[in-house]
């Protein structure tokens, strides 16, 4: 589930921030990630695992404000996964159990993509930058950001992430690849955007939120 | 200055100088009031006084803030902590992910033999198709959750999800529940718990560290602290308070008393040096043959200072009253009378001795060796300081109002006391109500009780003192039993009996549960059960190439050697116990009903269920047992010293009687007025009557042929006691309390029934014309 929410933090943030055009620096693709109202989005994610025969996939919708992260995995089985800075909050609709952990250890002692993925979100393009070598590329209608993270900073398990969108649009792909040769592909489709839309996500987010958290 | 001066300047100063280099002080309640002598009772006491457990700080940081990093803040004060002096480990009550991926690594070879307690049931239950089904169903759950990529090398070497059943056992994987406005933290010091003096600085230093740290982070942060150190620094606190408020108390009244019965500074002075070299000299042998001298004897030992003032005082009296100039002469006439109340008290503390109250026999010690030095310095010393200043030092109070009304209604009055005495104790004793809980005579730590019990309902699921213990010659037979008991607990806990419980299994396992599960697993390794696993992994989707392989773990048995060379032994701190020939095995329980668990193990042989309240509160029902025989007996060794002395059982009976009656009335007061009556209440009563007795032996022997003045030397002396005895109940401490509500008012009831109660000797008075 985290690969999961790694994976889609980073493509949301990235929706917002890409509009990529191929003269950008990444300084300036990176300063407007940073997002300032509640925003929703559909995924579709497809892993491709070592020990799995075939491909797993899963959909459902994510969404994000300046506080909050949440993935809402419809299918195969419900599953939410809420969290802010510093915590992360998960229900298995399949199982039906919930669970809670810090995350805030990582974004400060540099491990987790989901809390890098947060910070980048509110702005801290500095850390960003510490944490990744980026390099960003265009091809007429397409541009692509790869992102290998610093060996010593980030988690051993992850290898590189590579996202990608069409030109003057956000980006609408996300693979993220696995040192053991996992590797895992996002497509996203963004919904409407407007502020009476802004308020239902919202509303949707602090319902989505107590699920996940219980009680 | 003569040369008895001289002599006494000299003794003084040496014995003060050894004192103060060679007296050691200590403060540990549970070392004076706590001896194991079976083994959960060694066991409790071990681990109380030198265990690992008693080492501990239990840290709670806490935040309101929702938002504040609290991982991060604990991560932060767990780094500054392990500068601190004599910190030796600390760890979070939250295992984190490093440690459990660190023991897992260390665990997963024996995964096979560690596997089950009961293998014959659990084995062949795994190797059913639904039983497979659903393993390959969690193994593809664990590959698609947060922990997959970490996990995926477990499952590799481990496709059955082995150490999975390992780890749930430990309780590991419901850590992650927890809520997280708190954080915990475990420090562990080099130091023992119950050093008082060693654990101040700690304790000090941790409370600055978290304070800078959390001045860093402008406040968001809170601490709770608790542990066996910081009841151990209370306890000192409150032990010295106690030893400096008695100790000033007692002086201050024994001199209030003293100048206003006698008035003179030089008397005063003179006495004031025979009480410090009494003191010092008690503690200074206590301290030598002990090794140390424990505070509450001091504490105790002050009330010594009312005892053994009687000496000079019957002394000065006889010496100031009767119309001889030489004071060593009238000294020597009352030698006899003196000695043999001397002998007398320490026959008392001696008896006390007896009751294995640990602690006691310092006491004993501390007694003996006090009236000794009073009475050698009475006898010899006193009468050379006195010499040439006796007529000043004449009482200037009468207290001849009792004899003189006694003198009137003596028969009559007799009777009453007797009659009325005799009744009181009757109906007062059948309503005493015993008090067998030791820890009510502690000293009062309600608040650091109640934030321990907070602190530690948030960190631990453990209901603390009960537990199973299981008692066996060797380990190995040890394990067995216990793995034993791990089955009876986990159908407890099935059936909602017993909510959790943390047992030595699966850390540890028996050799022979080892073998068994390698055996089970070697003969289920069939091609037969490969085949159900591998159609079980193919209905998953999952890969048949890297998991289909059931293969045997070949790897030595676990044994305790090896687990102690891993950095993991302190998650069962203080769970084994292997100590003269006899090993103990416990295991922690979670809330449970306390009467079901106990009868599931109770027919289990070296297996049994433990409260430590219950265990300390027999001790107590013991202890007042041995008290109560040896009050008896403390009163007929008296008896039997009396008898020696007078040849005579009626006059030894006659000399007895007024501590008896005072005793017996004394204990229906508090029967009548509903008082609870313990132990040291009972050793109060054993005082009163080798206090009292002294009293009867000089109002009887009448040495001096003067029955005033005699009687004039008992008041005092009586009212030095009892003032002494009186100031103990002005400590906070509850035993000391007991102490003085027993011996204050049995002395005073004592000495007044003395010249009732007691026919005097004639030979003296005509000896003495």
């Amino acid at each position: 589930m985290f690969s999961m929410c790694k994976s889609v933090v980073f493509i949301i943030c990235f929706f917002h921030m890409l509009i990529a055009y191929a003269e950008e620096t990444i300084d300036a693709v990176l300063i407007r990630h940073a997002v300032q109202e509640p925003v929703q989005f559909s995924y579709q994610e497809t892993r491709h695992m070592q020990l799995l025969d075939m491909p797993w996939k899963a959909s459902g919708k994510m969404y994000m404000s300046p506080a909050f992260f949440i993935v809402e995995q419809k299918k195969p089985y419900r599953l939410v996964m809420a969290s802010n800075r510093t915590s992360l909050w998960l229900y298995d609709g399949k199982n039906k159990i919930r669970r809670s952990r810090n995350i805030s250890g990582y974004s400060r002692g540099g491990s987790s993509l989901v809390a890098l993925m947060m910070a980048l979100r509110t702005g801290e393009i500095e850390t960003l930058k510490e944490r990744y070598t980026m390099t960003l590329s265009a091809k007429e209608h397409q541009w692509t950001l790869e992102m290998i993270p610093v060996e010593s900073a980030m988690d051993k398990h992850d290898a590189r992430i590579v996202l990608r969108g069409k030109a003057d649009q956000a980006a609408d792909e996300l693979k993220i690849e696995y040192a053991d040769g996992n590797h895992t592909f996002w497509e996203f489709t963004a919904e409407e955007h407007t502020k009476e839309r802004s308020e239902d996500v919202s509303k949707q987010m602090k319902t989505l939120v107590k699920e996940a958290r219980g009680g | 200055m003569n040369r008895y001066h001289l002599f006494f300047t000299a003794l003084l100063s040496m014995l003060l100088i050894a004192t103060a280099f060679l007296v050691e002080f200590r403060t540990d309640v549970s070392d004076f009031f706590f001896r194991g002598d079976s083994p959960e009772t060694a066991l409790i006491a071990s681990s109380i006084q030198s265990g690992e457990l008693a080492q501990r700080y239990i840290l709670l940081i806490e935040t309101r803030r929702d938002d504040a990093d609290i991982t991060v803040f604990a991560q932060a004060l767990e780094a500054k902590l392990k500068t601190v002096d004599h910190v030796v480990r600390i760890w979070g009550m939250q295992r984190d992910q490093q440690v459990f991926e660190s023991i897992l690594a260390n665990y997963i070879p024996y995964r096979m033999q560690l596997f089950s307690p009961d293998p014959e049931k659990d084995i062949a239950h795994l190797f059913q198709e639904e039983t497979l089904q659903t393993r390959a169903g969690h193994i593809k759950s664990v590959l698609l959750s947060s922990e997959g990529a970490r996990l995926k090398s477990v499952i590799l070497q481990d496709p059955l999800l082995l150490t999975g059943d390992w780890a749930s056992k430990l309780g590991f994987g419901s850590q992650e529940t927890a809520d997280k406005n708190f954080s915990g933290l475990i420090v562990e010091t080099a130091v023992s718990g119950l050093d008082a003096q060693a654990q101040r600085p700690i304790y000090a230093s941790i409370l600055k560290t978290f304070d800078a740290l959390n001045a860093q982070y402008k406040g968001d942060f809170s601490l709770r602290i608790t542990g066996v150190p910081l009841f151990s620094i209370e306890v000192q606190k409150q032990v010295s308070q106690d030893v400096q408020r008695v100790s000033m108390l007692s002086v201050t009244m024994m001199i209030l008393l003293f100048l206003s019965v006698f008035r003179s500074i030089r008397g005063l002075f003179w006495i004031s040096l025979i009480l410090i070299s009494t003191v010092a000299a008690s503690s200074l042998i206590t301290s030598l043959m002990f090794g140390y001298i424990h505070a509450l004897t001091m504490a105790i030992g002050t009330t010594l200072i009312g005892v053994c003032v009687d000496y000079p005082i019957h002394a000065i009296v006889h010496a100031s009253g009767s119309n001889e100039a030489d004071s060593e002469a009238s000294t020597r006439r009352i030698w006899p009378s003196l000695l043999l109340g001397g002998l007398t008290t320490v026959t008392g503390y001696i008896a006390l001795s007896f009751t294995s109250y640990p602690g006691m026999q310092q006491i004993a010690l501390f007694a003996g060796v006090g009236i000794a030095t009073a009475l050698l310095l009475t006898r010899y010393i006193l009468p050379h300081l006195m010499q040439g200043h006796i007529r000043e030092m004449q009482p200037r109070i009468e207290f001849g109002a009792w004899l003189r009304l006694l003198h009137h209604y003596r028969s009559s009055m007799r009777l009453v006391v007797i009659g009325g005495g005799l009744i009181f104790f009757m109906i007062g004793f059948s309503g005493l109500n015993w008090m067998d809980d030791l820890n009510s005579l502690s000293p009062s730590l309600t608040e650091l009780k109640a934030e321990d019990q907070a602190i530690r309902s948030h960190m631990s699921s453990v209901e603390p003192g009960r537990f199973i213990l299981v008692q066996a010659n060797d380990f190995e037979t040890a394990l067995q039993i216990n793995e034993s008991v791990f089955i009876k607990l986990q159908a407890l806990k099935k059936e909602g009996t017993l909510k959790s419980f943390h047992s030595l299994y699966p850390w540890l396992a028996s050799a022979k549960l080892q073998r068994e599960n390698l055996n089970y697993f070697k003969g289920n390794m069939t091609a037969e059960n490969r085949e159900l696993w591998q159609q079980a992994l193919r209905a998953e989707g999952l890969s048949v190439k890297h998991l289909g392989q059931l293969k045997m773990v070949e790897t030595e048995l676990l044994s305790r050697e090896k687990f102690e060379s891993w950095p993991y032994k302190h998650y069962v701190s203080g769970q084994y116990v292997i100590q003269n020939g006899q090993v103990l095995i416990m295991t922690w329980l979670g809330m449970h009903d306390a009467d079901k668990t106990e009868a599931v193990v109770s027919d289990m042989a070296g297996v049994r269920y433990v409260s430590q309240r219950d265990i300390v509160n027999h001790l107590a029902v013991d202890y007042r047992t041995q008290t109560m025989k040896m009050l008896l007996l403390g009163a007929f060794a008296i008896f039997v010293l009396l008898v020696i002395r007078f040849r005579h059982v009626f006059i030894a009976m006659n000399i007895l009687f007024p501590a008896l009656m005072s005793v017996f009335i004394v204990m229906g007061a508090w029967g009548v007025f509903g008082e609870t009556m313990g132990m040291l209440h009972l050793i109060g009563l054993l005082l009163v009557v080798a206090i009292c007795v002294d009293y009867g032996i000089f109002f009887y022997e009448n040495r001096a042929g003067n029955q005033a003045l005699t009687f004039q030397a008992i008041v005092i002396s009586s009212m030095t006691t009892a003032a002494a005895f009186f100031s103990l109940g002005f400590a906070e401490n509850p035993a000391l309390q007991a102490l003085a509500w027993s011996v204050a008012p049995g002395v005073v009831i004592g000495f007044l029934l003395c010249p009732l109660l007691i026919r005097q000797q004639q030979i003296a008075v005509q000896e003495s014309k």
